[in-house]
């Protein structure tokens, strides 16, 4: 395994607000990454980092190079998908292939007109003329063909109908993943892709909350459901979070093990959404003391792990 | 499905080795402007459409004979078609770069500003292609690819068109063919080099309008034109007009020398060959000299500005985040 990016201390401002405030992380290949965070939390402009798009203040490197001078020869081994949008509008569905297939060395059109066909997507077709979810389809066509290292996904199936989102996630499972592979995608549909990462960073206000593997989490995170009357004893064990459901309490631990917890009740992992939820509303009580409803449960203060996966 | 079996299906999928496949993308960035613009090749075929209805037209309805005289002065056949034949051509060239040069500026100010507008500017950027590139495609475009091109439309119009005029009206001895072979290649080799020059000279503007382009949040056409503006604030603001003096230097035809006023003759039409007492090709171009154009020291320091406009306008699209 080497690794594909390595994060140092990155640093962004506009104006007085930090999109990115001293943030390190690191991630390996052959690893499928999700960067979850709340809107504003830093997320695009880490990726506009890592792309070569936007300047910041740290050091970066992606691929052994860096991104903000050698971006043109980087962008050979990275490919992106930025939103569903950013395809041009004007532009043929074959244009789009010959625009590829002339300037990128390592793009395989047979591969991406194979793709294409189990599509009901024309060649002759304007991206204006196709339906959203057809445009990444497209977008994805054009850059499952390109035998890039890295591949950065914002937000890529936004604005998508469930369909095209189950069917975006599987190909670029099926048909791209390997082990050379790496994948770094934010979004905010957490749940739709959390059984696919292997590794998930939690970005909040321009911090990392939390970076840690997928395979890590039951050994560092459980989550007890408790009925009413277990929620006093529950809360001696000191949770970091809690929050009702249908009359039963869910809290969150860290650092617990669960023999300690399994006395009161059910205990499971927590998903990466319930995590995150967790993690980013007990950040948010701590931050304002009178807290977000059931808000976070007073518990040992929250180290902001910046390990790395 | 779980992380692990993502993994166990990752591991079983074939190792692929890096495949490399040549690319031409200078090739591939010009083409692409044609795809987004199709009115840089629309355009001339439309003119050339006119043009050449206008020529059937013409021969239809004008003169069948040959006129005795221009003016005052008597007209010869050789005369006639050089004359006739160099007008051809001029008026042909001249309708198409006057349309030509309304496409190009158009094209220069959206090229770069239509891709932030529409965020494809984050598709581009995601191909391994340098903005240097993407930027020098664009002038390539401006400053010689369409300008050739209206050249090579011109010069296969200007044929068909003289290939209608030089068909006689009435057969025998009265008909009229108003066709100089020697005359056009002559008015085709000068219209070339006359091009060529005011591409160059030009070439400052081109450059400048691709900054304003990649420049511009909003408004692109407003600030392409706030040179104009500057203008009115220094005559109300100082009274002078330096700038005015010098914009319009640099947009007139700076590039003919002095001695040719080739505009002028052209305006003034046949007459004004006529006017000497004889007509022949050879006094139509006397006294001209466009290669002496490149002599214009205005021309080369034009283009080292026009150098500087571009590099800014790389750095501006390197690192302008607003989309």
């Amino acid at each position: 395994m080497t690794t594909v990016i390595e994060a140092r201390n990155l640093s962004k401002a506009y104006g007085a607000t930090h999109a990115l405030d001293g943030v390190s992380f690191s991630i390996e290949s052959g690893r499928i990454v999700g960067m979850i965070g709340p809107n504003g939390a830093g997320k695009t402009t880490a990726l506009k980092g890592i792309l070569g798009l936007s300047d910041f203040a740290g050091e970066l490197t992606v691929l052994g190079r860096n991104p903000r001078t050698e971006r043109d020869r980087l962008m050979q081994d990275v490919c992106f998908i930025a939103d569903v949008a950013v395809l041009p509008k004007w532009i043929r569905v074959r244009n789009a292939l010959d625009y590829v297939e002339g300037v990128h060395p390592r793009f395989d059109r047979a591969r991406a007109e194979t793709f294409l066909s189990r599509t009901d997507i024309r060649q002759g077709s304007r991206v204006r003329e196709l339906s959203k979810g057809m445009v990444t389809q497209l977008h994805l066509a054009l850059i499952l063909a390109i035998d890039a290292r890295l591949l950065v996904l914002d937000e890529p199936t936004l604005g998508l109908d469930l369909l095209y989102r189950r069917q975006f996630y599987d190909t670029l499972l099926n048909d791209y993943f390997d082990k050379e592979r790496t994948i770094l995608v934010t979004t905010h549909q957490v749940e739709e892709i959390e059984h696919l990462l292997t590794d998930v960073i939690f970005l909040a206000s321009g911090h990392i909350v939390l970076s840690t593997t997928v395979d890590a989490i039951p050994d560092r995170y459980l989550q007890l459901t408790v009925g009413p009357d277990g929620v006093s004893r529950a809360r001696e064990l000191h949770p970091f979070y809690e929050r009702e459901v249908f009359g039963r309490t869910a809290l969150f631990y860290e650092g617990r093990s669960a023999r300690e917890l399994e006395p009161l009740g059910e205990v499971r992992a927590p998903s990466i959404a319930d995590l995150f939820v967790a993690k980013i509303q007990s950040l948010d009580a701590r931050r304002t003391p009178a807290g977000l409803g059931s808000g976070a449960a007073p518990g040992p203060a929250q180290s902001a792990p910046g390990a790395s996966s | 499905m779980s992380s692990e079996s993502a993994e166990v299906r990752a591991a079983a999928a074939p190792q692929t080795a890096t495949r490399t496949t040549a690319t031409r993308p200078m090739l591939t960035l010009i083409k692409r402007e044609f795809w987004e613009h199709a009115a840089l090749w629309v355009a001339p075929l439309v003119v050339t459409a006119a043009l050449i209805i206008g020529a059937i037209f013409g021969r239809a309805y004008g003169p069948g004979t040959m006129p005795v005289s221009l003016g005052d002065v008597p007209a010869t056949p050789q005369g006639l078609r050089a004359i006739s034949t160099t007008v051809l051509v001029m008026f042909s060239g001249g309708s198409q770069y006057v349309v030509m040069s309304i496409v190009l500026w158009f094209y220069a100010t959206a090229c770069l500003y239509n891709e932030r507008r529409d965020r494809s500017i984050l598709f581009w950027k995601s191909m391994p292609v340098s903005d240097a590139k993407t930027v020098i495609s664009k002038f390539l475009m401006a400053l010689a690819v369409v300008p050739l091109y209206v050249y090579v439309v011109t010069l296969l119009t200007t044929l068909v068109a003289s290939g209608i005029i030089a068909i006689p009206r009435f057969s025998g001895p009265g008909g009229l063919s108003l066709w100089d072979g020697g005359a056009w290649v002559r008015a085709e080799a000068y219209s070339f080099v006359w091009l060529v020059l005011a591409v160059l000279w030009y070439a400052p503007l081109t450059a400048y309008l691709l900054l304003v382009s990649a420049w511009a949040r909003r408004n692109v056409q407003l600030w392409a034109l706030s040179p104009l503006i500057a203008i009115i604030v220094e005559r109300i603001a100082f009274g002078t007009h330096y700038l005015s003096t010098w914009i319009l230097y640099r947009l007139g035809p700076g590039w003919q020398s002095q001695s040719e006023q080739w505009l002028e003759r052209l305006f003034a039409g046949p007459f004004y060959y006529t006017s000497g007492g004889s007509s022949s090709p050879v006094q139509l171009f006397a006294g001209m000299q466009p290669l002496k154009g490149f002599g214009n020291i205005d021309l080369w320091i034009g283009l080292a500005v026009a150098v500087a406009f571009l590099y800014a306008a790389v750095r501006v699209r390197r690192y302008r985040d607003d989309t």
